[in-house]
């Protein structure tokens, strides 16, 4: 359900592609580096003094994989524990999750499991469950083995990487797995339960005013497009650069 | 007017210290630039006032770890008088540096670099010191990459590397000496003068050995017994066996026959602070870098000159030319700029009474943003914020209605607080509050505040940090009804930036505003406030602005998904510090209801934007870019805005 051909409509773009959408949200203890990650991602930068995040913070970022462009709606959460009750209306519906600990920092991995815990009993069963070791450019401050988190992933079926907002290490990396593992056809994709999206799918939730409650539906932008003006110029790109041993997959347009 | 006395301010420079290529701190982010740091600490100097000191007005960093110190300036330092003072003249010197150096150590002010360039000497034998704070602002020397100080001044133990506030001493008593008999060491070069300091360590008398030393043997004992006793008291070798400046003090002014000098008060543009004379020069077009680029103590090389010409893989560069690290010129700045703009003004404007006024100014009809800069404007309302702050509290409503105009940035912190009605011996009570004692949000607030407004110099480096954090503890202390929210630090912020040297008074106003603008925001279960607060919100945007919150409504744009930070912070996260500033001038006039308006407004001025976009398009918009205007908050009447949670006194 996830996924919607809107290749054909397009003026630009290439008709075979498929889209698919998918809501990921970063769930993690504060100052772990959570919208580091993302603005790593989604804007290539890193900023040292990266804002705390209040409530949340949303942004999209595109994916092109193989044959399908693969859209993010990323939902950066508020790490401190005050913010958790906040936490449900983002998770819910998601069909992709991100926890992040900081590998200089025992008390966040601690924290991480619980995170997982929680995604496990409250979020769709079908629900892709990524850790990610942040802060891994100090290593040499390290608390958190990776054999240990490594194991930990395992168990519980978890994507797993150690990453670095500031290096870029394993960012890209960790959402094109993350990606990768998401079902990307419609039979595939009609797993993920409470859909994150599709003003066409029909009921409408009103929203009460309450934080605890009204999830927020991310509404689809087959009007905009946004991120295709750039098809076609972007995969002659991503051939010839897939031509000359680059990695399969390329980080295409940026939403914002 | 004679030649020197029409120099109000001087300004020197020199280089802090770069940290070397890519260096990271512990946490793997770069480490806080020297100059930053620099910048802080010398904040505190900026509010030292005493009649032989040089008030400090204005640190600047500029461009590559540059650092620009402007301060006042009076006639002329010893270095440049070439005429011997006559002992009488030695004694008042003395005794007005001593009284000087008394007052700084007591404020815990070490000088370290006291010498007869930075002690002028006016007309009239008034003495005040000259950027006395290198030491202090420089952390004792650890963020500039030369040495402190001129050789023939420091004491044994400050050559050493062991120095505390008696080094000073040692300077001062070289200072008399070198009045009384002349110039020390004067053809010698650092090395060997630092060498001859050291050999006075086997010196059972070094006064009496360094006056042999220049054959002036007979000349020193030619002088007073008193004034000898205290050279000596100061040259003792050991730090602990000299006199501190409490007791030189107590000395020279029994010596010193000469009154202390009864300056008529001046009236007109030299009666007003010196603060004041500065920002309104500046205003004025008054240019601290153009000065010091035309006596060359700015150069700039061509850059193919400061090219390194090697880069160490750490990215540490290897030649290059590099500009002097510290110039000791400094340079002089005239008011006859400002003398010039502000010529027409009445002297009767200078001292304008509370009860007779109502006089409107051209300037009023400009918008907020260019009347900060108009000279004549704020010269006007400067002074006439002044007199009623003068006032305060009695003069609370007066403040006010000129609140509601606008607020000179100069006196903004001061007004802020009388807004506030921040009263009483504030002081006292921020004193008496733990604000040390570990408690187990520290670790949220400290992974915050690194992350606070850092864009701000005042709020980015250690003094800011640890400022920011005090007050932080203190809040959260004093309320045990509320807990740490992320975002009180951002709260907290524009009160830090305004009152940096004036904790307590930053602590007040906090304590003030939470009650007026954020009642029960910071209780540990705020949903029902918040709740409430965002349904208020929503219900004035549909009256408002039908349209938009239909539209919005429809896409389930809702509140709760962006506007929590808005008024949990009163938008202090959301805007930059220049921006909140304005915002809150308005809030804190305006009350309460106000941000409910401002939040209406941001909504209003993004309506096509949003009433074209679905929900990805309104989310992803940076709302934070827009202009923060207000609609017109008369057109809802006051009910509508009352919510049961508020404040009961507001
Ligand atoms: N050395 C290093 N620092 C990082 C890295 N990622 C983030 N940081 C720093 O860690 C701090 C916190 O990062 P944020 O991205 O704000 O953390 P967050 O998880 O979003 O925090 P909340 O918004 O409070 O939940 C910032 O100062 C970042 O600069 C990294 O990979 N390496
Ligand atoms: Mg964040």
């Amino acid at each position: 359900m996830a996924t919607n051909r809107t290749g054909s409509q397009r003026a630009n773009g290439a008709p075979q592609t498929k889209v698919c959408q998918f809501k990921l949200v970063l769930l993690g203890e504060s100052a772990v580096g959570k919208s580091s990650l993302v603005l790593r991602f989604v804007k290539g930068q890193f900023h040292e003094y990266q804002e705390s995040t209040i409530g949340a913070a949303f942004l999209t970022q595109t994916l092109c994989l193989d044959d399908t462009t693969v859209k993010f709606e990323i939902w950066d959460t508020a790490g401190q524990e005050r913010y958790h009750s906040l936490a449900p209306m983002y998770y819910r519906g998601a069909q992709a999750a991100i926890v992040v600990y900081d590998i200089t920092n025992q008390d966040t991995f601690g924290r991480a499991k619980n995170w997982v815990k929680e995604l496990q009993r409250q979020a769709s069963p079908s629900i892709v469950i990524a850790l990610a070791g942040n802060k891994s450019d100090l290593a040499a401050k390290r608390m958190v083995e990776f054999d240990e988190a490594q194991a930990y992933a395992d168990e519980n079926g978890l994507l797993f990487m150690e990453t670095s907002a500031k290096t870029a290490m394993n960012v890209n990396d960790i959402f094109l797995a993350i990606a990768n593992k998401l079902p990307r056809n419609e039979t595939g994709g009609a797993a993920g339960a409470g859909g994150a999206r599709r003003l066409a799918d029909g009921e409408q939730p009103r929203s009460s005013a309450c934080c605890n409650r009204a999830p927020p539906r991310a509404a689809s932008d087959t009007r905009s497009g946004a991120g295709d003006a750039s098809g076609r110029g972007v995969r002659g790109l991503r051939s010839s650069l897939r031509k000359a041993g680059f990695t399969r997959a390329l980080v295409v347009s940026q939403a914002v | 007017m004679d030649e020197e006395s029409k120099y109000k301010f001087a300004a020197c420079t020199y280089f802090a210290k770069n940290h070397p290529g890519e260096t990271c701190g512990s946490n793997g982010l770069p480490l806080t630039p020297s100059s930053v740091t620099i910048l802080g600490r010398a904040q505190r100097l900026l509010t030292i006032e005493h009649v032989n000191l040089c008030t400090y007005l204005d640190i600047i960093r500029g461009k590559h770890e540059r650092i620009i110190v402007v301060a006042e300036t009076i006639g002329k330092s010893l270095s440049e008088h070439t005429s011997k003072f006559s002992n009488q003249e030695v004694l008042n010197i003395s005794t007005q540096v001593a009284t000087a150096m008394n007052f700084l150590h007591k404020q815990d002010v070490v000088h370290r670099t006291l010498s007869d360039d930075n002690i002028l000497v006016d007309c009239c034998g008034r003495v005040k010191l000259f950027n006395y704070g290198m030491y202090y602002m420089t952390d004792g020397g650890k963020e500039v990459p030369f040495p402190l100080g001129i050789p023939r001044y420091l004491s044994p133990e400050t050559i050493l590397g062991g120095a505390g506030p008696a080094a000073d001493v040692w300077s001062f008593g070289i200072i008399l000496l070198e009045l009384c008999i002349g110039k020390l060491w004067n053809n010698l070069k650092p090395g060997p003068i630092l060498r001859r300091i050291l050999t006075l360590v086997h010196a059972s008398n070094p006064a009496e050995r360094i006056a042999r030393e220049h054959d002036c043997f007979d000349a020193y004992k030619g002088l007073p017994q008193s004034v000898r006793d205290i050279i000596e008291k100061c040259l003792k070798i050991y730090p602990g066996e000299r006199a501190t400046f409490e007791e030189l003090v107590a000395e020279l002014s029994l010596l010193n026959t000469e009154k202390p000098l009864d300056i008529k008060r001046p009236r007109g543009l030299l009666d007003c602070k010196l603060q004041f004379l500065y920002h309104w020069w500046q205003l004025a077009g008054g240019d601290i870098m153009a000065e010091l680029k035309k006596n060359g103590l700015v150069k700039h090389n061509p850059p193919i000159l400061t090219m390194p010409i090697a880069i160490l893989l750490d990215g540490c560069p290897v030649g290059g030319k590099k500009n002097i690290l510290f110039d000791r010129r400094i340079a002089k700045y005239s008011i006859d700029i400002l003398n010039k703009r502000l010529a027409h003004i009445l002297i009767q404007d200078y001292y304008p009474l509370i009860h007779e006024r109502k006089r409107e100014y051209d300037g009023i009809t400009l918008p907020k943003i260019i009347r900060e800069k108009d000279t004549e404007y704020q010269f006007h309302r400067l002074i006439w914020f002044e007199r009623l702050l003068h006032g305060y509290p009695h003069t609370v409503q007066y403040i006010r209605a000129e609140a509601e105009i606008d607020i000179p940035p100069m006196v903004r912190g001061d007004v802020w607080a009388a807004l506030l009605g921040v009263v009483g011996d504030i002081e006292e009570q921020y004193e008496r509050i733990d604000k040390e004692t570990p408690t187990p949000t520290d670790r949220q607030i400290d992974v915050d505040i690194p992350r606070c407004h850092q864009y701000c110099w005042l709020l980015c480096g250690s003094a800011g940090h640890r400022t920011l954090k005090r007050l932080l503890k203190a809040w959260l202390l004093t309320n045990p009804q509320y807990v740490y929210w992320q975002g009180l630090d951002s709260l907290t912020a524009p009160f830090l930036y305004l009152n940096f040297c004036n904790e307590a008074r930053a602590f007040a106003c906090l304590s003030a505003f939470v009650p007026k603008f954020l009642h029960k925001f910071f209780l540990k279960d705020n949903s029902a406030v918040i709740k409430e607060y965002l349904a208020k919100f929503w219900q004035i945007t549909g009256f408002h602005e039908p349209e938009l919150a239909a539209h919005l409504h429809d896409i389930s744009f809702v509140p709760e998904l962006f506007a929590i930070p808005w008024f949990l912070t009163m938008f202090s996260h959301v805007f930059p510090l220049h921006k909140i500033v304005h915002l809150w001038d308005a809030l804190l006039v305006e009350g309460p209801s106000l941000p409910l308006y401002m939040g209406v407004g941001i909504l209003k001025q993004l309506r096509e934007t949003l009433l074209d976009s679905g929900f990805n398009e309104c989310i992803l918009l940076n709302l934070s870019r827009c202009a923060a205007t207000l609609p017109a908050a008369s057109a809802t009447g006051d009910s509508v805005t009352r919510r049961p949670s508020q404040s009961p006194w507001m």
